[in-house]
């Protein structure tokens, strides 16, 4: 299954990937946000599907942080303030498609889709649908046929280099971590190790 | 009529061995006459050309590649102690002569029919095993890049050196790098090459053998000769046909 | 242009005696072609992967000019602006006019060998615009004023203490930090640039023609940076970086990823179509793309022609045995190690870099893991005939090595002379080989000639 492979693939290049219910998310966000003593979330509060978006700006709200959001602007788009963009050590965006054959995230530019607030805090959570789950690159960039935005990220665990002695060190310009939640609902997977994944009805 | 026809090979002793290394041409003869070959020694021939090819005198290599075509051509089969100069006569005179197809022919002929003399007892010969060396030293073999990417043989003549010595024989580290030597390297850039080879003579003296076999006596007589200024003069430098002759033989030169 | 006229000779003399930098690069050059070897492996059909890479990559090195213009009425039509440089000045005075022309004072940049080669940054000094590297290795040798050493890892050449003892000389950090304070540093010190800079200036790792798309990847973050959140994107690229078209991006993908870092694909990647769009958020107001030139259409045509499939991996430098030896300095080119030895005598001219063909033992190492199959040894081979004329006495020799009565008088002479222990006629040439050995010692006995003749008439 293609979710397997992502699941492995993306554990393998250091992301935090795991798979939930939508009624675990709150729970999960309380924690984060309080390991993390998060004053200020980075959250785009446009271009999510609305139930996730409420889920998430509301929990983030209860635990007492203050979401920092891109704002609109005349031309209908919108403008990230840079300054207190850079107060926030958590950024929580929305990723509707995510690769399986190389463990990566896709954000294609849109309204709300921007990527700063995945890019400049220390620590990035990316919400998912299962559904979302692509198999390669090259069929996801077919998708796009003559098509293509603007901008085409693709995420695929921490920023890190290698450029000191050839020793591994996370956290360079980009988030040192990246936590994926996957959100799917009336299953209940149950890893036991990446490559055999073991699962039953929720 | 059928009758069983004896293998015929010319030797190409190559010039290091016409210089330096008489016991290497022997025990080629030797070797490949033990196993029956009938061997034939072309007086008229001279050297492959490959200095002249490797420093870019294109026109030299030229006039080189078509004497040994003329000494060669009618040979059964052309056999030398070293893969450096097989290489060259496989796959460097070809592009000598573009735009010649009736001269490329013949060398492609010739390059089917030349090996080096490992390989000739590995792949034509299909000699499985080789009698244990009556007084093995602990020994490791250089495997060198013309063995290695030129005529493309791995594994065979350490498979022949385990059977001979057993456990004497140790594998050297960092096979896959080069000694340093490279023809004209070895003079252009006499400290690098130096280095290069400082290497090798430590990965050399890690295994702690007494012994380096190889296919190429070029690369040899540059470690062997840094040996010497290293105060490792006590290590032997040998072609594989050296301790071959010994171990079929039954006695040590 | 380099002032000091290249000599490798004296260059690599002098590296092999710094063991320290011999000890730096072998460390990382070990490494990442473990990581290659390792990402190669688990790769069933890389073989195929490079016959495709160089099939289709022969393909563009067969009409540069036909996918040129394809890239760039694309790119156009996505709203960037496309400038043609024929070489390295023109690419300079193009983006001094660009900068100029935006008021643009202050650039952060990501790491490009084509900006190194068209020397950018000192151009861009000169006309009094600050240029910050952001890419680690970079941001390093720039803080130590020196040229990157390895194209894919500019630092290579650096311990650690000497990154710590540079930043603390430099951006007052306090002494000898360990590798992830030194990053945390470096961090600190570049978040602020990135966030007020007027330029981002990339290079391209790949350019899709059917798109008009440039890909860039990074490991840091800092390509995304740079590309993001300044209002003007400069990008520089090789008319080499071209690909046919989208559909071909994540094959190339491949290749280079792992190549390079071992890697399935890299942290980040950004295909960037355009500047922004309205409507969305961030990304540049525009984005301006050079094209340069620079003697590739000219080596397109001519017999070198696969040295433009050049991936810009650096698997050839951390494989080849020389380069390994002395490092990328010693090579004096913007490109070094086996791919340099190459380009670099064809860009700049045979005259000036007329050494670097030789620096190499012709072991084929870089041939076997090029990702693209560049014959490497053959171009460098082939380049030491196009050098200069061989000397006469090497014709000489080869007379007398053609000529069998000779050859077999000047071997007898030869085993002679190197039996009393003197080098004889052959004495100049050995100066040089006895810098690091003794010379060569013939066996003992009688010749192979004289042993064959006694023996056949004995039959």
């Amino acid at each position: 299954m293609i979710l397997n492979q992502y699941l492995a693939k993306a554990q393998g290049v250091g992301v935090n990937v795991e798979l939930l219910s939508l009624s675990d998310l709150n729970l999960r966000l309380a924690a984060l946000v309080g390991e993390l003593q998060a004053k200020s979330v980075a959250l785009p509060l446009v271009g999510w599907p609305e139930p996730l978006l409420r889920t998430v700006k509301t929990e983030v709200e209860k635990c007492g942080a203050a979401i920092v959001s891109p704002m609109r602007r005349m031309d209908g788009g919108y403008e990230w303030n840079r300054s207190v963009l850079g107060s926030a050590n958590l950024g929580i965006t929305f990723c509707g498609a995510f690769v399986a054959e190389t463990g990566s995230l896709a954000f294609p530019a849109g309204p709300g889709l921007g990527t700063l607030a995945s890019l400049l805090p220390e620590t990035h959570l990316a919400l998912s649908y299962a559904k979302d789950c692509r198999p390669d690159l090259g069929g996801y960039l077919a998708e796009f046929g003559a098509d293509i935005p603007s901008r085409l990220t693709f995420v695929t665990g921490p920023s890190r280099t290698g450029d000191i002695e050839a020793s591994m060190t996370t956290c360079v310009h980009g988030p040192g971590r990246v936590l994926h939640w996957i959100i799917s609902e009336g299953w209940r997977w149950v890893i036991n190790n990446p490559l055999t994944s073991v699962f039953t009805l929720c | 009529m059928n009758m069983p026809t004896t293998r015929r090979v010319s030797l190409f002793l190559t010039c290091s061995a016409d210089a330096l290394y008489p016991g290497v041409g022997r025990a080629s003869v030797r070797v490949l006459e033990s196993y029956g070959v009938d061997v034939d020694f072309p007086e008229e021939q001279t050297c492959c050309g490959q200095p002249w090819l490797n420093t870019g005198d294109t026109k030299s290599a030229r006039t080189m590649a078509l004497h040994f075509l003329k000494v060669f051509e009618r040979s059964e089969a052309i056999v030398a102690p070293s893969s450096s100069c097989v290489d060259t006569v496989r796959n460097r005179y070809l592009p000598l002569f573009k735009g010649e197809p009736k001269l490329q022919d013949r060398f492609r002929e010739l390059a089917s029919k030349t090996y080096e003399i490992c390989e000739y007892m590995h792949r034509i010969l299909d000699i499985p095993e080789l009698p244990p060396h009556p007084e093995p030293t602990r020994a490791t073999y250089h495997s060198s890049c013309r063995t290695l990417r030129g005529i493309g043989l791995r594994g065979v003549a350490e498979n022949y050196l385990k059977q001979m010595l057993g456990d004497h024989f140790v594998p050297l580290p960092d096979a896959d790098f080069c000694c340093g030597f490279g023809g004209s390297f070895s003079v252009k850039f006499p400290e690098v090459s130096g280095k290069m080879m400082e290497d090798k003579l430590g990965n050399i003296v890690l295994t702690g053998a007494s012994t380096v076999a190889a296919l190429d006596m070029s690369c040899l007589t540059h470690l062997s000769a840094g040996a010497r200024r290293q105060n490792l003069g006590r290590l032997r430098f040998v072609h594989l046909a050296e301790l071959m002759v010994e171990a079929l033989e039954g006695k040590t030169r | 242009m380099n002032p000091i006229a290249p000599n490798f000779r004296k260059a690599s003399r002098d590296a092999v005696r710094n063991s320290q930098v011999i000890a730096a690069v072998r460390k990382t050059a070990n490494l990442l072609s473990e990581m290659m070897a390792l990402a190669v492996a688990n790769t069933p059909d890389f073989e195929a992967l490079r016959d495709y890479g160089r099939a289709r990559k022969l393909e563009i090195s067969g009409d540069l000019e036909k996918y040129a213009q394809s890239f760039a009425a694309n790119a156009q039509a996505a709203g960037a602006v496309v400038h043609r440089a024929r070489d390295a000045a023109e690419a300079a005075r193009l983006a001094i006019k660009i900068a100029a022309d935006n008021g643009a004072k202050t650039a952060v940049k990501g790491k490009s060998m084509t900006a190194e080669e068209v020397e950018l940054n000192e151009a861009l000094e000169a006309a009094g615009i600050t240029v910050t590297e952001t890419d680690l290795g970079e941001f390093i040798i720039q803080l130590a004023k020196e040229k990157p050493s390895h194209i894919m890892a500019p630092a290579i050449h650096r311990s650690r203490a000497q990154v710590a003892e540079l930043f603390t000389d430099k951006l007052g950090t306090p002494p000898d930090l360990g590798v992830e304070a030194l990053v945390a540093a470096a961090r600190k010190d570049l978040r602020e640039k990135f966030l007020t800079a007027d330029m981002g200036i990339t290079g391209g790792n790949f350019a899709i023609a059917d798109t008009g798309s440039i890909v860039l990847v990074s490991n840091e973050g800092n390509i995304r940076m740079t590309t993001t959140l300044p209002r003007i994107h400069l990008a520089v690229v090789g008319i080499d970086k071209i690909i046919p078209e989208m559909a071909d991006m994540p094959k190339f993908l491949a290749l280079l990823a792992r190549s390079a870092c071992g890697q399935t694909i890299s942290s980040y990647m950004s295909i960037v179509t355009g500047p922004r769009r309205t409507g969305e958020e961030e990304g540049p107001e525009q984005l301006h793309i050079i094209l340069l030139d620079n003697g590739r259409s000219r080596i397109a045509k001519g017999p070198y022609r696969e040295i433009l499939h050049c991936l810009h991996c650096g698997a050839c430098l951390s494989h080849c045995p020389v380069y390994r030896t002395v490092g990328g300095h010693a090579y004096q080119a913007t490109y070094p190690g086996p791919m340099g030895s190459v380009i670099s005598p064809l860009i700049s001219g045979l005259e000036i870099y007329a050494d670097l063909p030789n620096a190499c033992t012709l072991c084929g190492r870089c041939a076997e893991v090029c990702p693209v199959c560049v014959p490497l040894p053959d171009y460098l081979r082939e380049l030491r005939s196009d050098v200069k004329k061989p000397p006469f006495m090497m014709k000489l020799a080869a007379f007398g090595a053609n000529t069998p009565s000779l050859y077999r008088l000047g071997m007898i002479v030869m085993r002679r002379m190197l039996k009393k222990g003197g080098m004889g006629l052959m004495a100049p040439a050995l100066k040089e080989w006895t810098v690091c050995r003794e010379p060569p010692k013939p066996q003992e006995g009688e010749s192979f000639r004289d042993w064959w003749r006694t023996r056949s008439h004995c039959k």
